[in-house]
């Protein structure tokens, strides 16, 4: 296996002359892994943060740090709280060899379950919205439905050619999924079969977000970020792209606000722009130094919560 | 000069790192991973190079784009490739040393100076750096000329960087020898061994450059030849004597008149010489009567009309059944220009430049031959600049400098062209560049970008013709001495790259600095060609055959063209079988290769829009077949209105009919020894006989090897 | 049984004509089934005297013919399904039904591999076995097995139906190593090869008379060079072919019986395989067989399947290849020659695993497939593996290099030879491929 401990103590034999400031602001020092998952506890009290290096929690809104774990994993991807706020669903795995979900209790991150079918790492699990079964999207080509109680998961979904980045359950309880074959295939969840192919994207798809249920009953609208500088508004279910908006950089993340009024995009180049869904207006929000790998909108609706590098940061949502 | 061996030292401070207290330098991204990937091969075509990637993984052709590759190694799918915690864990470290499958294997050694850079590049956190840029590549040495112990020369190569440092970069330059038979490479250090006599060359590939290195070994070096590069020598025959010299190869003598002239009137008109015209030739005694006989044919409308017929080939000139007019004003146009001694570059100028209606103006013709923006770039660079672009379409250009925003630039350029009858200029136009998916800039490949499209037309006409541009030059001057001597300075015509250097580089400058102080001149170019010893030589027969007449010590023999050999034959025989009507026209005035002839295909030409592999005569049984049972000589040979049957009809002696028909057809008479053999054998056979046994006679005249090339 | 492999070589140049007369009183058939075979050596695994090539030119897609998939996206899988074989767990596009039934006799290679995307340059990596762009122009297979063999035959030893490509030719063995381009249709009713016959006024004693005419003037002509006065080995040969009347029988269809031509189907592709069974049969090395058309970006249902709209039955590239193939291999089977004849089937490369949005595919040289029978190969096998969607070799990938190491050993040549450059220059046949070994 790896040599992460060798890693550690060479780092630390360089500490010295970093705080010396011998060379002028650059690290020697192994580099602090980006961040490469981030979730809200339900009672927005707690951001997780997932990474190379594990899993820290932060408070918020004051993001002082509140516990590290390392959850044996070479890569974190993805961190989700299941609907009731319990438990949570850490996945990765290592590239080229395996991908795991883990199932942990919240707030001990005690390890309940874990699972290691797919072949390479997964990049994203959804819960169904009564967080009796989850879907896995993965690098290896396949999604996996599993029961929470499972020990294996029960459907295998191959439609997609290529590796899987993003997956969420739909309002009527089918999932759609998307990724490097540039399609989102809608499916059914006990049954594996394909019934949309939405094909528009010209370029890897990497991120899936439903859009809240509004008080008006509209029908929900799936948003899609991708390679190819857009984001897409899906009616999903009839396979009909309601509109699109096209970036000056690559949209790598997106949240959407807690009332669905808006979407909110971290894109490559730093910005954060703020969308809105039915007329396309737009407006950046904040300029970050660097790609926005994550970003979550807090349930009050007030504030986002982004990830860009290995910093978790706060921003204001504007109205 | 401060030459510092940095990747090297760069490389062992990462093991001595645990007991030195001297903090290591940044591993720079650009300048050292990149070039790294290229040494292991990670970055080509094959490779994660090719245009799709490898595996889900895609690197830039030869690292020719280090952001993207930065991107896809340390940020794809939320860093999958890189593991800062856990630096082995890396894909891009486990797979190259096989740690986790790789379709490539093990293509990098655990211990070695890549893996050690590579590691300290992921421990010091993966970071982009400098993103300085390759400025210079330099290999000591360049050029070689091996002596008699023939030691293994040792090979280094020097970088510069656009920070001003320099740098030996032998350790990660890949050195291949292009003929592994001729050169051979050995490893730590580097050095070349060459294994036979020759000039051969060496590519040496750092990053995304690679620059040829060529090794001279000398032919029989017991016996020095002596050194003959006259004073009076031109500057062409100075360049080939002084290569021969180097070389230690004795050039032939001087060919006879009558094989010169043979050969100078097939290289200028295209036509064999009449035994009128051979006769005065070797009866002349004036020193000058050659350079006269050169001056004179140039002068001819004989020359002006076939060598009509080699631009229009260049040009690629091509007609479409449905418009005859188009092809026609084409044609006519070469004509008249090369009639009217036009200069090149203004005849260029039209070509790139002319609108208006194709049926009329001739020129504009040029632009219609390529379908659409694209072909009219490759179409520019390979008949202009004599390279081939096709490549950087997809992908960088694996052996040349250019690179997918050149091959799309070069397009934009041409993009606002209506190329319908009505050539003209649309408001606007453009190309998508494949690589970016966006509008491509309109750019002159490998020198700038043209930022104002409307004038982007003209600033590019304006470049191509500049006297400065000696792309432009050296590629005309090129296929001028391709045409005379058999072969390219550059050999091939349209393949000016920089992995593919020419035999003479002096030469090739000369000619083409020259050219282009004459007035961008054909005949006078030609001229300089035609009155060199160089082309003056006599063919080769002896066993160095093949080394003598690479370098010119030798002339080559050339298949004549099959519009050339139909004339010879038809000019041999009298009889005109493709035309019935009074006014004979000869094949080389068909400038267009959609003009039906059955003859014309049956001897092999080939149609000016596709690659036509060789360019001479059809060969093979298929031919032979044809040459036995088919028309093209059987049909004319017994022509009634045709020069034997004519003979016979007048009673002309059979000892003339040999004679007259062995002058035209190899402008020499035959041997004593023949002729009386033959004479004899005819003089046994009855009258009637004796016309079949003159018609088989001249039949295996023209089947001969001699009669079809020009030696 | 060989009667003229008896005779000093001398006496077979010099007195061919009379040979050739020999032949036309009925001698012939004792030496047209006397079968030449080509040099063997003492390290090749060969057993086949000869070579049929079904050269697929523009790259078959191998997901519709060797390599189809199942459970996978409609893209990837396209318009067709899989079906099964004689051979169990062997499974071929359903657009070849007739080879599912000789599928025992085949040896399927899915985990082709190249690096060559363009057509031009993946032919002569194909073809040569050696990847262009050094300044040597590399020999095809057919020259080289032209050059190893010695063949007492009039009739030429590498012969392409109808047509060659410019990559089958002989690159530095030069022209007298190239192929003979039947240049004509085998499949209409006038099918000739042109000038076979004697020009009108032409007879076997002028025919002579013009050959000694031509030797001598050249004669006179490479005297001066010290070469030796021979004529040029295409005349020679042209001579020989144009006055033995038996060996261009072999050209003549109609011999067939109207069954047997049926069997191969009706259209170009069928009748020149019949062409090249009749040509083997008579000793010809090599005969390459050309299907154009492969090259299919566009509406696979239309070039793959039907072949022109609104057809009823497929007439298209899959069941034209399909019916000629199946019947190719059986009537070599049923002849006893199967065993003696390698039959390769391929092009220059695959196609894109995924459709593209005209319903074609594009070119594809990352993972494709061959077929190989006869000639030794053992059967009902599949060598190597795609991956889940067709993209890349998942196991045993190959290499067109090895591809062409083994044809030439199967026919007896060793790889590990050397041929000669007109400068002198030693070129390994086959460079740095290996026998695939399970073919045997």
């Amino acid at each position: 296996m790896g040599n992460r401990k060798g890693g550690h103590r060479w780092c630390w034999l360089w500490l010295p002359l970093l705080l010396a400031g011998s060379l002028e602001g650059t690290r020697v020092c192994m580099a602090e892994p980006p961040i490469t998952a981030l979730a809200f506890t339900l009672d927005g009290q707690r951001v997780i943060a997932g990474s190379q290096r594990g899993v820290r929690i932060h408070d918020w809104p004051s993001l002082s740090l509140v516990q590290s774990k390392d959850c044996e994993l070479d890569s974190i991807h993805d961190i989700s709280m299941s609907p009731d706020g319990g438990q949570l669903l850490v996945a990765g795995g290592s590239p080229g060899e395996l991908g795991v979900v883990q199932l942990r209790s919240w707030p001990s991150l005690d390890l309940v379950r874990s699972w290691r079918e797919h072949q390479d790492v997964v990049y994203k699990t959804a819960w169904r919205s009564d967080g009796k079964e989850w879907v896995s999207a993965s690098w290896d080509g396949y999604c996996r439905v599993c029961r929470l109680d499972a020990e294996a998961s029960h459907v295998k979904m191959t439609s997609h050619s290529g590796p899987v980045f993003a997956a969420t359950y739909l309002s009527d309880g089918s999932v759609a999924t998307a990724g490097g074959d540039r399609t989102i295939v809608v499916w059914n969840s006990s049954s594996g079969q394909s019934t949309r192919v939405l094909r528009q994207h010209t370029g890897s798809v990497h991120a899936l977000a439903l859009q809240p249920a509004s008080d008006g009953g509209l029908e929900r609208l799936l948003a899609s970020a991708s390679e190819d500088r857009t984001v897409r508004f899906w009616q999903a279910n009839l396979g009909r792209m309601v509109r699109f908006h096209r970036f000056s950089s690559v949209p790598r993340s997106i949240a959407w606000t807690h009332d669905g009024r808006w979407l909110i995009a971290g894109c490559d180049d730093g910005t954060i722009v703020q969308l809105d869904p039915v007329t396309l207006m737009s407006a950046v929000l904040s300029q970050q130094e660097a790609s926005v790998l994550n970003i979550l909108a807090e349930a009050k609706g007030e504030e986002l919560c982004i990830s860009v590098g290995s910093d978790v940061k706060r921003l204001k949502i504007g109205k | 000069m401060t030459l510092s061996v940095w990747l090297m030292v760069s490389a062992l401070l990462v093991s001595e790192a645990e007991s030195s207290s001297s903090p290591p330098t940044m591993v720079d991204f650009d300048s050292q991973i990149v070039p790294l990937l290229t040494h292991a091969g990670c970055n080509a075509g094959a490779c994660h190079g090719a245009a799709a990637g490898r595996g889900g993984f895609q690197l830039s052709l030869f690292g020719s784009d280090p952001k993207s590759d930065y991107e896809a190694i340390v940020k794809f799918a939320e860093g999958r490739r890189v593991n800062l915690v856990g630096v082995t864990k890396s894909l891009v470290i486990a797979k190259p040393l096989g740690l986790l499958d790789h379709g490539g294997g093990e293509v990098l050694e655990e211990g070695s100076s890549s893996v050690l850079v590579l590691r300290r590049w992921l421990q010091q956190g993966a970071k982009r750096g400098s993103q300085r840029q390759l400025r210079e590549l330099r290999v000591e040495p360049s050029e070689s000329i091996a002596t008699t112990s023939n030691q293994p020369k040792t090979l280094r190569a020097i970088a510069t960087f656009s920070d001003g440092e320099e740098a030996d970069v032998t350790e990660w330059t890949v050195f291949r020898s292009d003929d592994p038979a001729s050169v051979e490479i050995l490893q730590g250090p580097a050095r070349a061994h060459c294994l036979r006599p020759g000039k051969h060359l060496i590519m040496a590939r750092f990053w995304n450059r690679v620059v040829p290195v060529s090794l001279l070994l000398p032919y029989d070096s017991n016996q020095d030849m002596p050194h003959r590069v006259s004073p009076s020598a031109s500057f062409v025959d100075v360049e080939i004597d002084s290569q021969l010299s180097k070389l230690n190869l004795a050039a032939n003598d001087l060919a006879d008149d009558a094989t010169f002239l043979r050969r100078l009137r097939l290289d200028l008109t295209g036509r064999l010489p009449s035994p009128e015209e051979l006769q005065l030739f070797l009866a002349e005694t004036g020193a000058g009567k050659r350079a006269q006989k050169v001056d004179a044919l140039l002068e001819s409308d004989e020359f002006s009309s076939f060598w009509a017929l080699r631009l229009a080939r260049w040009f690629k000139l091509r007609g479409s059944p449905e418009e005859p007019q188009a092809a026609r004003a084409y044609s006519d146009w070469i004509v008249r220009s090369m009639e009217s001694r036009r200069p090149y570059n203004e005849m260029v100028r039209e070509l790139l430049t002319s609108t208006g209606d194709s049926h009329v103006n001739g020129a504009t013709n040029f632009t219609r031959t390529a379908g659409d923006a694209r072909q009219h770039a490759e179409l520019v660079s390979s008949v202009l600049l004599g390279t081939r672009i096709q490549c950087a379409n997809c992908h960088n250009h694996p052996f040349a400098a250019w690179t997918q925003d050149d091959y799309h630039g070069l397009a934009a350029i041409f993009a606002r062209f209506d190329r319908t009858r009505m050539v003209s200029l649309k408001k606007q136009g453009s190309v998508t560049n494949v690589r970016t998916g966006e509008s491509a800039v309109p750019r002159i490949p490998g020198v700038r970008n043209l930022e104002d499209a409307e004038s982007a037309l003209d600033t590019f006409t304006q470049w191509m013709l500049d006297k400065d541009n000696s792309h432009f030059s050296k590629a005309i001057v090129n296929r001028l001495w391709d045409a005379m001597m058999g072969r390219g300075l550059v050999a091939g015509i349209d393949d000016f790259r920089e992995t593919n250097p020419p035999s003479h580089p002096q030469l090739l400058d000369r000619l083409a600095t020259d050219f282009v102080e004459q007035g961008y001149n054909l005949r006078h170019s030609l001229r300089i060609i035609a009155t060199s010893d160089a082309y003056a030589r006599s063919s080769n027969h002896q066993s160095q055959k093949n080394e003598l007449e690479q370098w010119y010590g030798a002339s080559t023999s050339k298949s004549l063209l099959p519009e050339v050999l139909l004339d010879a034959i038809e000019d041999v025989l009298g009889a005109s079988v493709a035309n019935h009507d009074e006014t004979r026209q000869r094949a080389i005035t068909w400038l267009d290769p959609a003009h039906v002839s059955p003859d014309l295909d049956a001897l092999g030409r080939c149609s000016r829009s596709e690659a036509c592999q060789s360019q001479g005569q059809q060969q093979g049984l298929a031919a032979k077949l044809h040459a036995i049972n088919g028309d093209l000589f059987n049909k004319r040979i017994a022509d009634k209105g045709g020069r034997l049957q004519n003979y016979l009809r007048v009673s002309m002696s059979p000892r003339q009919i040999i004679e007259d028909f062995y002058l035209r057809a190899m402008a020499k008479h035959p041997n004593e020894e023949q002729r009386s053999t033959w004479l004899s054998e005819l003089n046994a056979l009855p009258k009637e006989e004796q016309v079949r046994w003159l018609e088989d006679f001249v039949w295996a005249l023209l089947s001969s090897q001699e009669f079809s090339t020009n030696r | 049984m060989d009667y003229l492999s008896g005779l000093p070589k001398q006496t077979l140049r010099r007195d061919f004509l009379r040979i050739g007369s020999l032949v036309s009183m009925g001698l012939g058939s004792q030496l047209f089934t006397a079968r030449s075979s080509i040099a063997k050596t003492s390290s090749t695994r060969g057993k086949a005297r000869s070579c049929i090539l079904l050269w697929l030119d523009g790259g078959p897609s191998h997901l519709e013919t060797f390599d189809p998939k199942r459970d996978v996206p409609e893209e990837v899988r396209g318009p067709f399904q899989p079906i099964a074989t004689v051979v169990p767990g062997i499974e071929l596009s359903e657009l070849l039904p007739l080879t599912a039934r000789i599928t025992d006799k085949l040896a399927i290679v899915r985990s082709m591999t190249s690096p060559l995307g363009e057509h031009g340059i993946a032919n002569q990596y194909m073809l040569s076995g050696y990847q262009p762009g050094s300044p040597v122009a590399y020999p095809s297979i057919g020259s080289v097995v032209a050059h190893r063999r010695q063949s007492t035959s009039p009739l030429p030893s590498y012969i392409t139906v109808p047509d060659a490509r410019s990559s089958m030719g002989p690159g530095f063995l030069g022209a007298n190593y190239g192929p003979f381009s039947i240049a004509g249709d085998p499949a209409k009713s006038d099918f000739q090869v042109k000038d076979f016959d004697y020009y009108p006024g032409l007879d076997e004693d002028r025919l002579n008379r013009r050959r000694q005419f031509l030797q001598n003037i050249e004669a006179t002509d490479r005297a001066l060079s010290g070469d030796k006065v021979t004529l040029d080995p295409m005349f020679e040969q042209a001579f020989r072919l144009i006055s033995t009347p038996e060996a261009k029988r072999a050209f003549h269809l109609g011999e067939e019986s109207d069954a047997t031509r049926g069997r191969y189907g009706p259209r170009t592709f069928g009748q020149s395989c019949l062409l090249a069974r009749r040509l083997i049969e008579r000793g010809v090395g090599l005969v390459s067989v050309l299907q154009t058309g492969w090259d299919t970006h566009q509406n696979l249902v239309l070039s793959l399947r039907d072949g022109f709209s609104g057809a009823k039955v497929g007439v298209g590239l899959v069941p034209t290849f399909d019916q000629a193939f199946s019947a190719l291999i059986d009537d070599l089977h049923q002849r006893r020659l199967l065993d003696e004849t390698l039959v390769i089937a391929m092009g220059e490369f695959g196609r894109t695993p995924k459709l593209n949005t005209s319903g074609g595919r594009d070119h594809w040289p990352r993972v494709f497939s061959v077929v190989l029978a006869g000639g030794g190969v053992r059967g009902g096998q599949v060598i190597g593996a795609s991956d889940r969607i067709g993209e890349s070799p998942s196991e045993r990938p190959i290499t067109p290099a090895d591809l062409v190491n083994t044809i030439y050993s199967l026919l007896g040549i060793d790889p590990d030879g050397e041929l000669v450059t007109p400068d002198g220059r030693p070129i390994r046949i086959n460079q740095g491929g290996q026998f695939i070994s399970e073919m045997v």
